[in-house]
């Protein structure tokens, strides 16, 4: 079971990651063929800015799921090292309950959000915006897998079974 | 409820959750507390406070000091920076700092400083028998510079928030950033002629300009940006876009330092930044605008007000309160939630808005060196090896330098509105 849940963890996150630097790339690309068709071409393109964005967008919500996998966000954790094992993982567990319901409540009313705008355009390129915004379920459901995952490791241990 | 949400957002740092998800934490409490707004008001705000073009050259400039780091620039700087200023006493104290000043030019990062600089720098330090602890309170307050010299990704946050030019601020950077290095350099040479500490071997003129043809190219990165931003040929997110493709060419084709494998990891790497920063301007953005909705802002306006009506003792205030908050806060959060407060503030007392972002930036930046929790000191700790506590009495003198810098550019305006008023609007 233990063994499962670091599995579909791992596989997620390189998942994420590979999304992410694609993401990424795509971004380099697209700004500055936006500054070649302007400066050189002089052909201003008038879906680059839009693009750029909502793929920075996506970027930045897949990113804080795999730094939650990789414990990479800042945090102040100096007083809680202090602590004993079993005060911190007590700690531990009600920190990550809290954040846990933070991203469920991000999960379910990520589909209000979409069916409300599911008849809204973007203004340049007539995107749905609908889909745009199925990035926040995607975004919490993994986000909910690394912090619970995390959590099991810090409760019961590495990935020995 | 305003003291809800601010005691909810302490408890939750004590505890050591990460920043970007005490924020969304607090905010969902104030929330659920209040009642009566539709929580999926979170997901809008996270939404719209990382919809901005603006931003978009926070992971390029990122994506640009990865690439120039894996392509050997810090190392071409440094000895650049060695041949011209190593030979006076405490000469690797100046050769810290002043590539330190040249690297905040390529980057928009004073972690990144610090690590790029203090990670060559500090083990030949220890090797000359320099104080470690000496060595890593002078990376931590040199590498702050980081985003005061331009470009910044401090300056674009704050741009984007207080809705101000990314040049102008950008250019409003220059001065207070060199004056910052030199008081340092002051300190330094006060501190290493002292302990006398030794100088390094005289160079020839030779040497000198072979060492600046090496780091030439990669300081061309600075020109192209600040080049392209005022020339209005790019904004600085374009400007961004090229200085990543100059530093890929510079690094892979030129210097062929770089291989396919510090690209990729070059580019997680800049993922993992992206998130860690914008992450927390995306929970922080539905904790500013329940304290907007909650008039907060203006409450602590209106209380600054009724203790004085003096503007220099108003500025004296804020940047008491910003030194503080710079060292507790991760400094994309900090200018989320109060710059909103100190804007209406800083209107009523007619302050320029570039100066005043600009010292607001400065003020952050000193924060990341102060004790206990700037993320500076951790960073130069961690290259040192020396632990958090020894480094608080030798960073002082220094702090001391940057904290009078910060106050004469307060009083003096013109020192930093100088460049950006040449550039017009």
């Amino acid at each position: 079971m233990k063994k499962l849940i670091f599995k579909i963890n791992d596989a997620i996150y390189k998942v994420e990651l590979f999304i992410g630097v694609s993401i990424l790339v795509s971004i380099v690309f697209i700004v500055f063929l936006q500054v070649f068709n302007r400066f050189v071409l002089k052909q201003p393109l008038s879906w680059s800015e839009e693009l750029a964005r909502y793929l920075f967008i996506i970027l930045v919500f897949i990113g804080i799921s795999v730094a939650t996998k990789a414990k990479a966000h800042f945090g102040i954790d100096f007083i809680i090292q202090k602590l004993g094992p079993r005060a911190r993982n007590l700690v531990g567990t009600v920190i990550a309950l809290g954040i846990l319901y933070f991203l469920w409540v991000v999960f379910s009313k990520s589909f209000l959000l979409i069916n409300s705008a599911m008849t809204q355009k973007s203004p340049a390129m007539g995107i749905t915006m609908g889909y745009l915004y199925y990035t926040f379920p995607f975004f919490a459901a993994f986000a909910m897998v690394h912090i619970f995952t995390n959590l099991v490791e810090d409760l019961f241990g590495g990935d020995k079974g | 409820m305003i003291f809800l949400i601010f005691a909810s957002l302490a408890v939750l740092f004590v505890l050591g959750a990460p920043i970007i998800y005490s924020l969304g934490v607090a905010s969902l409490i104030s929330l659920l507390f209040l009642g009566n707004v539709p929580l999926v008001v979170i997901l809008q705000k996270m939404w719209s406070a990382v919809d901005n073009f603006a931003l978009l050259a926070i992971p390029l400039f990122v994506l640009t000091g990865g690439l120039m780091e894996k392509g050997g620039v810090s190392r071409r700087i440094i000895a650049f920076a060695y041949a011209i200023i190593g030979k006076v006493a405490g000469g690797l104290g100046f050769v810290s700092i002043s590539s330190s000043m040249l690297f905040a030019a390529l980057s928009g990062s004073s972690p990144a400083t610090v690590a790029a600089i203090g990670g060559m720098i500090i083990p030949s330090m220890k090797q000359k028998n320099y104080d470690p602890n000496f060595a890593a309170a002078l990376h931590a307050s040199a590498g702050s510079i980081g985003v005061i010299i331009p470009p910044s990704i401090t300056m674009i946050i704050y741009a984007v928030i207080a809705e101000q030019s990314v040049g102008r601020l950008f250019l409003g950077g220059f001065a207070p950033g060199i004056l910052i290095g030199l008081s340092l350099m002051v300190v330094c040479y006060i501190i290493s002629k002292k302990r006398n500490y030794p100088r390094e071997e005289q160079t020839s003129w030779i040497n000198i300009l072979k060492t600046f043809k090496d780091a030439v190219l990669s300081l061309m990165v600075a020109v192209i940006v600040m080049g392209g931003i005022l020339s209005g040929i790019a904004t600085a997110t374009e400007a961004a876009v090229l200085a990543v493709f100059y530093a890929f060419f510079l690094s892979f084709f030129v210097y062929k330092e770089l291989t396919i494998k510090d690209v990729k990891d070059v580019l997680v790497e800049t993922v993992f930044i992206t998130a860690a920063v914008m992450g927390v301007m995306a929970t922080a953005g539905i904790f500013g605008w329940i304290l907007v909705t909650q008039q907060v802002p203006q409450m602590i306006a209106n209380y600054i007000m009724t203790i004085t009506d003096n503007p220099l003792m108003v500025f004296l205030m804020i940047n008491i309160v910003l030194l503080i908050i710079g060292t507790f806060l991760d400094t994309g959060a900090a200018l989320i939630i109060f710059v909103p407060m100190l804007i209406p503030i800083a209107q009523a007392y007619g302050f320029d808005p570039i100066h005043f972002g600009v010292v607001t930036v400065i003020n952050l930046a000193i924060g990341m060196a102060t004790p206990p929790l700037g993320i500076c000191l951790f960073v130069a700790c961690r290259i040192a090896k020396i632990p958090l506590v020894s480094i608080v009495r030798p960073i002082l003198p220094f702090l001391a330098a940057m904290i009078f810098v910060l106050f004469l550019v307060t009083y003096v305006p013109q020192i930093i509105l100088f460049l950006p008023n040449l550039m017009g609007r």
